[in-house]
């Protein structure tokens, strides 16, 4: 890895370790409650009492964003996991079967994908109440179809491959196969996979929280703070915009380069050290 | 007085990049005079094919030329503006590589391929071009010109590609023709053709011909004069029969060496017989193409009978597209087969009793795992206390000749010879009873084979294995086995001992027989009158 590539990898993880930690540390960082209401000090402008302003209902919008950070994170990994296990599952089966099983397996993934996300998200919120859980889940029900298809093409083609057989020929079993050389080979797509899946499930809270469907109002979340926002934008008030806003552009971006480079290190020995293939 | 067409002089190339610098070609000297054929023989690695390389002023980034001359003509190959390099490299010299799928665009017909070679340099019209390429192709022996000429690449056949190939070098009537391994990947029946092909052109218009090889059987069939390669140096330059007869420096005499052992026919037959191993009895196998509403069946094996004994060694000869790889995958039951029995008569588990090493070993080790990892593998699945399995691993390589060193190197990292033994150590691991090789010296240099000729012929001996040896080669079949099967079209036409098959009546066995090479170059069956050639190409001119 060339010095400024480690650079920027050393800084994208001290940003989310920095973010990490600042969430978790909320009560310790903030003074103030991110439920508490003060009429008093509604829409203020960044000021050394409220570093980032209050919002509408007078709330300090960086304690806000701290809690806020809270659930945002932890609907995207909770949400990429499932994801992820649903996803990998069912493409390594549905891979590693073939013939009509895989057959059938895929068209009943075609007939999801052909449902657009969003739509399945709000139909399902009618039957649910709307809490952390459901949108977690929701997420991860709704996102595990892409990773499938990739897993089970990828499995597929590796089924083929000569050093497969040649396993068979020394022995193995099919779950031999399984773990010792089809699973090992999709690591580095099922870890580039589930790192774009944080990205994707912060987003997707955020749509579903700015929607207003997703996590109940009064709690913060970045998307909620940003539906909040848009009323206040007009008036001048940009800080209740612009911060959650942001958070969730640096995040987002700071996660999908961290999977570029866990890409490259994940990479087969000989790309690795830089040789032939 | 000779007229030397090509004159390289005290060429040195050296190859530069950040970390190293290595003399690859140190001062070579060689002529080629005109009308005549002048082999390069060499190892992997002694710098043959960067030499042609240089000859077109082609040399790949981070080479460069630090001294010498190459003298075309009469003319300074390294000196050429632009226009002269592409009159040069276009219509003076044509060249052919080994390997035809990179040398034509996937996309564009065998026609194409021509209009863009023609209009270059030429003005001819499209219909002229066209008149002319089937000409071309006909005299290469191609069958129905016209649909080749309309042909996709993928749509030839690897023989016909390289005949086009050959065509496209020879459109422009050039001076001379720089052949790199063309035949090294080809069946030995299209190898001979080939040969006879660009021999052909050689005598017909006088034409000189610069051939890069490894195999000194070529150099028998086709050589005027050698120029034996050796880590960038030419340690022997000599016309081709004092060559064979009388070699000078010791490299030569072990490549001689290395050609009878692999040309020797063997004698001895199996006498540790131990009763039938396998037993193969009437098996058939065919592939299914859904085509609409129809299947269409391509039959890959059929009627197949055969037994193999415990200790022997079997050859399964045949072409490509005859069967033999398919035959070999029933045997490993690694597909289904619909008609038939196969037999196992052997002690330990079918699984293990029987392995099998691929014709391409690297494609057949997991690119994620070291040798130690490849090779220990069929422990893990029978079995085997973990300390216990570093030494075996150990002790099998040792047995193929590797050092225990390379156990943490990634197969990638090896040389061709090399990475076969790794895929043989895998396979004597589990201690098989036979041993089932697909080709295993389509990729090596003559000195690897014989090496690997001779350890092949040793585990045999030494631990009882059975082996049967799939190939196109014939000669390499009658120097390692005993027992010897000839494939063609899925059926066995043929069987017979080795010594025994150069006597066959069978018409197909006949066929492969002749196609072999000459041992010796006195031996030459199409001496070329080299006077009636060159008054041929006169009176044409």
């Amino acid at each position: 890895m060339s010095e400024k590539r480690k650079w920027l990898v050393n800084g994208l993880l001290c940003y989310l370790l920095f973010l990490l930690l600042a969430t978790i540390l909320a009560p310790v960082l903030t003074s103030y409650d991110p439920l508490s209401i003060g009429l008093a000090k509604t829409l203020q402008p960044p000021s050394a009492a409220h570093l980032f302003g209050t919002d509408e209902l007078g709330r300090d919008v960086l304690t806000r964003l701290l809690y806020g950070g809270r659930i945002s994170l932890t609907v995207g990994a909770a949400a990429m996991i499932i994801a992820i296990v649903i996803g990998a599952g069912f493409g390594v089966i549905s891979g590693f079967l073939g013939g009509v099983a895989d057959r059938i397996m895929m068209r009943i993934l075609d007939a999801l994908l052909s449902i657009p996300s969003i739509l399945l998200m709000i139909g399902i919120q009618v039957f649910i109440p709307s809490s952390l859980l459901s949108v977690v889940v929701i997420i991860g029900m709704t996102s595990w179809m892409p990773i499938a298809r990739l897993i089970r093409t990828e499995i597929m083609s590796l089924k083929g491959e000569t050093f497969i057989q040649a396993s068979v020929v020394v022995g193995a079993s099919s779950t031999q196969l399984l773990t010792r050389h089809l699973l090992p080979q999709c690591l580095p797509t099922i870890i580039v996979m589930s790192i774009s899946g944080v990205s994707h499930a912060i987003l997707s809270e955020a749509t579903l929280s700015f929607l207003g469907i997703g996590i109940p109002p009064h709690e913060p979340s970045w998307g909620n703070m940003l539906m909040g926002a848009q009323s206040y934008l007009l008036s001048g008030a940009w800080w209740i915009a612009l911060f959650p806003g942001l958070l969730i552009t640096c995040t987002v971006l700071a996660v999908t380069f961290l999977g570029d480079v866990l890409q490259d290190r994940f990479a087969l020995p000989q790309i690795k050290k830089g040789g032939r293939k | 007085m000779k007229e030397y067409l090509l004159i390289v002089e005290d060429l040195s190339i050296q190859l530069q990049n950040d970390h190293e610098e290595q003399q690859l070609l140190d001062h070579v000297s060689f002529v080629v005079p005109t009308g005549e054929i002048v082999a390069i023989i060499g190892e992997s690695g002694s710098g043959k094919s960067i030499t042609a390389k240089a000859m077109l002023n082609l040399l790949p980034k981070g080479m460069a030329i630090s001294s010498g001359k190459i003298e075309f003509n009469h003319k300074n190959v390294l000196t050429m503006n632009k226009k002269q390099r592409q009159f040069y490299r276009g219509t003076q010299v044509g060249f052919v590589f080994q390997d035809t799928s990179a040398t034509f665009d996937a996309l564009r017909t065998i026609g194409q391929h021509f209009l863009e070679l023609f209009s270059t340099h030429t003005e001819l019209s499209k219909k002229e071009v066209k008149e002319r390429a089937i000409r071309l192709l006909e005299d290469m022996q191609l069958q129905n010109a016209e649909n080749v000429y309309e042909s996709y690449p993928f749509e030839l056949s690897g023989g016909m590609r390289q005949r086009v190939q050959l065509a496209l070098a020879l459109a422009l009537n050039p001076l001379l023709l720089i052949a790199d391994e063309p035949t090294t990947a080809l069946d030995s029946r299209i190898q001979a053709e080939v040969l006879h092909l660009i021999k052909d052109w050689s005598t017909r218009t006088g034409g000189s011909v610069l051939f890069i090889t490894h195999d000194l059987g070529v150099v028998a069939e086709m050589a005027d004069y050698v120029v034996v390669l050796k880590n960038g140096t030419v340690v022997e330059t000599a016309p081709v029969v004092p060559l064979f007869d009388q070699p000078v420096h010791e490299h030569t005499k072990q490549l001689l060496h290395y050609h009878r052992e692999l040309t020797n026919i063997r004698e001895q037959l199996n006498q540790a017989v131990g009763g039938p191993l396998v037993t193969v009895e009437n098996v058939g196998k065919a592939y299914f193409k859904k085509k609409w509403f129809r299947k269409q069946s391509i039959q890959a094996v059929r009627d197949v009978s055969f037994h193999i004994q415990k200790g022997e060694i079997v050859g399964l000869i045949g072409e490509s597209g005859s069967g033999k790889s398919t035959l070999s995958r029933l045997l490993l039951q690694l597909e289904p087969y619909e008609q038939g029995k196969i037999t196992w008569h052997g002690d330990p588990p079918f699984r293990k009793g029987v392995q099998w090493v691929h014709q391409d070993p690297l494609a057949s080790f997991d690119p994620r795992w070291n040798v130690e990892k490849i090779v220990g593998e069929g422990l893990d699945y029978w079995k085997e206390k973990s300390d216990n399995k570093h030494k075996k691993v150990k002790e099998v390589l040792q047995k193929v000749g590797l050092h225990e060193k390379i156990c943490s190197v990634y197969p990638y990292e090896l040389s061709g010879g090399m990475k076969q033994r790794v895929a043989i150590a895998r396979a004597l691991l589990l201690e098989p009873e036979l041993l089932i090789l697909d080709e295993p010296f389509a990729s090596l240099d003559m000195s690897s084979q014989a090496r690997m000729l001779s350890l092949l012929q040793e585990i045999n001996k030494k631990g009882k294995t059975a082996i049967l040896f799939i190939s196109h080669d014939i000669r390499a079949a009658m120097a390692l086995c005993h027992r010897i099967l000839v494939m063609d079209d899925g059926r066995i036409v043929e069987e017979a001992n080795a010594n025994e098959l150069s006597s066959s009546i069978n018409f197909y066995t006949n066929c492969l027989l002749s196609s072999m090479l000459t041992l010796h170059p006195s031996d030459r069956i199409h001496e070329k009158n080299k006077l009636g050639g060159k008054e041929y190409a006169i009176q044409k001119n």
